[in-house]
């Protein structure tokens, strides 16, 4: 038995260690609201959610620093026990069947460890999914997604739902930065999934049922000339720098001649045939400005669909664009006087088959279920 | 004490009295022999080379959409020029989005439908149970042959729907209505869809009728002395599977069912109102229905289904480690109850797959403190597996190395479990690789590992020879190797958020960057999918030409390698009695002898002395 005494102060140091592993996570908590990164050492998209998205990375993180030191200790000791206990000449093993200490250490520990984690995120989730903003607080948007494209619909100008001035984009969602946004989504056919990879958020779609997600944009996407990569900036960094957009500059994501893993180059390229174009410096709209004389081009993310939804799942990709304050504004008056003139297509349906889901936030219950 | 052992053993011998001096004729004909049989050992075997030739398609499966994720639209190398009139390619040979659909599908479905689940429940449990439990057969021989002769029809009608009209089914392993359920939604939720549910339907009743079968013979059959705390952790894992089976998987067959009525009546269970096609055309049918319905009778089978698939593959691994590392299992009372265990929570946590669908958030809580619960029972049972190997005199087989590779894979498979099981990370990782990797840790790093090693361990006992041991190691070198090289990129992917069931990720600016960790993915798979060619040539050689086995090559314990190998149709000649647990090596009481104490050898216990 002095092996197995020997063997239980083992594993109860690795414990120790695992557990003060875990204190020192915990204890960076406080950090959470100073570091806006938790995951740039990972492969995950630049998060620009900060209303929740940064509490989702550091709950990434501090389960990843978990995981990472029970996968040492264990895989560890697995190859150390089996390098140490390979069979010799003359060798015999011991014979032991247990050891109740044993059994009550390492399953009590990870027993708190595991109640630990599940009390940590509890309310990171009801954040994320049960305590929505007030529509009267946030930018509400349908979405009503179908095989295979994703239909959007904004209140418009007079902030209604189920009116003339209604504005409806398709596979383009535009959302000011900065601000609480309120998506509200059912589905025309099969499930969808609404997936924002930069903004922590997935969704999915169901029809005959309201799904709602709420996020903030706290960057914006533009792309750097120099770099030709995608950058995500601020509101302010935004109005202190030049930025053009519009078809000056041509987005291009071309498959180098001969390349059979379809590789796409991306980059913004001059467009031989309007070679000067629009500029946003310092909030205001400077025209006629040549291709060079930018920092940055106005960019997207994208917005993917995650559930398979049929034979075009894979190609039922939209934009987003995130836009200051002022540019939004503009972009919804413009578009709904646009809309105004024009017929209505998709949202016939919506308003036919989901009325109480345009219903007015104040007099609506709010259910989590979507009923 | 030793009175009392002797009463048990006597009450015991005169309980199954009737079976010694009854040995059933042998098969008279060739096919009751090798076809309509009910020895259980040639029914498992059945299930072991049906099952076997559905992993060659399964896999097949895989390496296309390995090489559509890699190259996408890229001509399959000389595959596609042969199958160009199949559904699956374009007249290019390459693979066609709905092809690529049906693919995902059907990979899915034959993988753990109709090669895993026949495999480590179908040929391991027929052939092991009635062995471990000292009986000569199990206790309904001609359910068990039904068992079989109802898996065999589902898997002909499986395979037939890669060939009706529109191709094969098109809506994922998990079959989400409307798109399932509406045959304008999807090229294979037509006819392709009604096969897959027929297929499944079928399928569960031989699981039930499997499950039933093992339960009883568990129970009832077991030989004189054979308490159930004497059994070995593969044969209670198969009794604990069974439980799974037996109360999960009707849940299957009416969900199934319901589905059925869907599409063949035109009623409207899972559809709710107001659907409509592309151009805005009603479905005539749609209304009153709910899509989530169908996920929670889904997973409600579904997730216990993940234990039926890894559970039997901790029962070997268990036998495994305990043998080759030449000590009793550590802890073999906490690795039941962890099981046990496993099973109650394993009902209640099958609203983890459910947690961005919907789903009322706060039942997303509940089922996310169950999940937080459920790794406890299997994380005590990876530290019980390294006290086993603790102090041991560990022989480096291929049957241990399989075991050993179980135990390194299954535990980054349930860490990576962790991520999921955490509401807020799982809404990035949802529907991504990070869960592809998750669950092909578990179920082939894990289950296949197992059972590849229970194949090479039990093989003796199965064909009377022994596998080529270089050929095995080199298969099992290759396979490690090239899975790890294939499954952990998958994490970094799911990480980037590719997600899965994608045809083509080079559409999605975001994913570009992981493309090359796609190509490396294929490569790495095509080479992981050539070396199982290793084990199927090493397998059908030795079963022929390999050297003559001994009754017991892997001096073990248990009552099986009492038996000449191969094994007498009667298993028993005289049903044996029991003494002792199956993990006695090394004990004292063998002191100065061979380090192993068979169950059915004469003599005191010595868990009782110690």
């Amino acid at each position: 038995m002095a092996r197995a005494a020997r063997l239980t102060a083992l594993l109860l140091g690795c414990f120790l260690i695992l557990a003060m592993g875990g204190a020192a996570a915990w204890a960076t908590d406080g950090a959470k609201a100073t570091q806006e990164n938790w995951t740039a050492w990972s492969y995950m998209p630049e998060n620009i959610n900060f209303a929740y998205g940064q509490k989702t990375d550091y709950l990434y993180f501090v389960i990843m620093v978990l995981v990472a030191s029970i996968f040492f200790l264990t895989e560890g000791l697995l190859l150390w026990f089996m390098w140490k206990y390979r069979a010799r000449a003359g060798h015999k093993a011991t014979y032991v069947h247990g050891s109740n200490t044993l059994e009550v250490i390492w399953t009590v520990i990870p027993a708190l460890i595991l109640i630990w984690l599940a009390f940590a995120q509890r309310g990171t989730w009801a954040e994320i999914k049960q305590d929505f903003p007030a529509e009267k607080d946030a930018v509400v948007i349908q979405a009503f997604p179908e095989q295979f494209q994703w239909n959007f619909r904004y209140p418009g100008a007079d902030e209604k739902f189920g009116t003339k001035d209604d504005i409806t984009t398709v596979n383009v969602l535009t959302i000011p930065v900065d601000r609480k946004i309120l998506i509200k989504m059912t589905s025309k056919d099969v499930i969808h999934s609404f997936f924002l990879p930069n903004l922590r958020v997935k969704q999915d779609v169901v029809p005959g049922m309201l799904t709602k997600v709420w996020f903030v944009a706290n960057r914006i996407p533009v792309w750097d000339l120099k770099k030709q990569q995608m950058v995500f900036i601020t509101d302010a960094e935004f109005k202190a720098k030049r930025i053009g957009f519009g078809s000056t500059w041509r987005w291009t994501s071309a498959v180098a001649e001969g390349d059979t893993t379809n590789q796409r180059k991306l980059s913004y390229e001059k467009n031989p045939k309007k070679p000067t174009g629009t500029v946003l410096a310092g909030g205001k709209v400077e025209k006629e400005q040549a291709f060079e004389s930018v920092d940055y081009v106005l960019h997207r993310c994208e917005v993917a669909c995650a559930e398979l939804c049929g034979l075009g799942h894979t190609k039922m990709r939209a934009m987003l664009n995130i836009l200051p304050a002022d540019r939004y504004a503009a972009w919804i008056e413009e578009a709904s006087e646009e809309a105004a003139a024009g017929a209505e297509k998709w949202t016939t349906i919506w308003d036919k088959f989901h009325p109480d889901y345009n219903a007015d936030p104040a007099t609506a219950a709010v259910a989590p279920h979507g009923k | 004490m030793i009175e009392a052992h002797a009463a048990a053993v006597s009450g015991g011998a005169a309980e199954h009295a009737h079976d010694e001096d009854h040995i059933h004729p042998p098969p008279a004909t060739w096919f009751t022999k090798y076809v309509w049989t009910y020895d259980h050992k040639t029914i498992g075997k059945q299930y072991l080379f049906t099952a076997m030739f559905f992993g060659l398609i399964g896999g097949l499966l895989a390496m296309l959409i390995r090489w559509q994720l890699a190259y996408p639209g890229q001509p399959v190398p000389w595959l596609g020029s042969i199958a160009k009139a199949m559904f699956f390619f374009d007249d290019n040979g390459a693979i066609l989005p709905e092809g690529y659909n049906q693919m995902v599908t059907m990979h899915g479905t034959i993988m753990i439908f109709f090669v895993v689940i026949p495999i480590i429940v179908g040929a391991m449990g027929n052939f092991l149970i009635p062995l471990h439990v000292g009986a000569r057969d199990v206790a309904f021989p001609f359910l068990n042959a039904l068992s079989y002769w109802l898996y065999l029809p589902a898997s002909v009608i499986i395979f037939a729907s890669f060939f009706v009209d529109k191709g094969a089914a098109a809506a994922g392993w998990t079959s989400y209505p409307p798109l399932s359920a509406v045959a304008e939604m999807a090229p294979g939720s037509g006819l392709g869809q009604t096969f897959w549910l027929l297929s499944v339907f079928l399928l569960g009743f031989s699981s039930i009728v499997g499950g039933l079968n093992f339960l009883t013979t568990i129970i009832t059959m077991r030989a004189p002395g054979l308490t159930m705390w004497r059994l070995p952790l593969v044969t209670w894992a198969q009794f604990v599977t069974s439980i799974f089976q037996t109360l999960a998987t009707p849940v299957l067959a009416s969900a199934v069912c319901l589905m059925l009525v869907d599409k063949l009546t035109g009623s409207s269970l899972f559809l709710p109102a107001g659907l409509h096609l592309t151009g805005d055309k009603a479905v005539g049918n749609s209304g009153g229905g709910s899509a989530l319905m169908w996920q929670h009778i889904f997973w409600f089978y579904s997730h216990p289904a993940v234990y039926i698939l890894v559970l039997p593959g901790m029962g070997v691994a268990s036998d495994l480690l305990a043998t080759f590392a030449r000590k009793p299992i550590f802890g073999y009372k906490v690795m039941v109850f962890s099981m046990s265990g496993i099973i109650g929570l394993g009902f209640i946590v099958w609203g983890h797959h459910m947690f961005v669908s919907g789903m009322n958030p706060m039942v997303g809580t509940s089922f996310m403190m169950a999940t937080m619960l459920i790794a406890l029972p299997s994380g005590v049972k990876v530290f019980n597996w390294l006290a086993t190997l603790w102090g041991g005199n560990i022989r480096f087989t291929t049957p241990m190395l399989c075991a050993l590779s179980f135990v390194a894979m299954f535990i980054i498979g349930g860490l990576s479990g962790l991520f999921m099981a955490a509401t807020p990370v799982d809404i990035f990782i949802h529907d991504t690789y990070y869960v592809v990797a998750h669950f092909h840790y578990v179920v082939f790093g894990g289950t296949l590992f197992a059972m590849f090693g229970g194949i090479y361990f039990w093989f003796p006992k199965m064909f009377g020879r022994m596998c080529n041991e270089t050929l095995a190691k080199l298969h099992w070198a290759v396979t490690f190797i090239t899975f790890n090289a294939v499954f952990f990129p998958m994490h970094i992917l799911g990480e980037g958020g590719h997600m899965r069931r994608i045809a083509d990720p080079t559409n999605y600016d975001f994913l570009l960057p992981l493309q090359p960790m796609n190509v490396f993915i294929s490569i790495s798979a095509f080479v992981l999918g050539a070396g199982q060619f290793i084990f199927l040539g090493n397998f059908f050689y030795s079963m022929f030409f390999g050297p003559k086995a001994d009754p017991n090559p892997w001096q073990s314990n248990t009552l099986e390698w009492t038996t000449p190998s191969p094994i007498p149709y009667y298993n028993y000649e005289k049903i044996p009695t029991v003494y002792r647990g199956p993990y006695e090596y090394s004990t004292t009481v063998a002191e100065g002898q061979a380090d192993w104490l068979a169950q059915s050898t004469p003599g005191a216990d010595p868990a009782e002395h110690h």
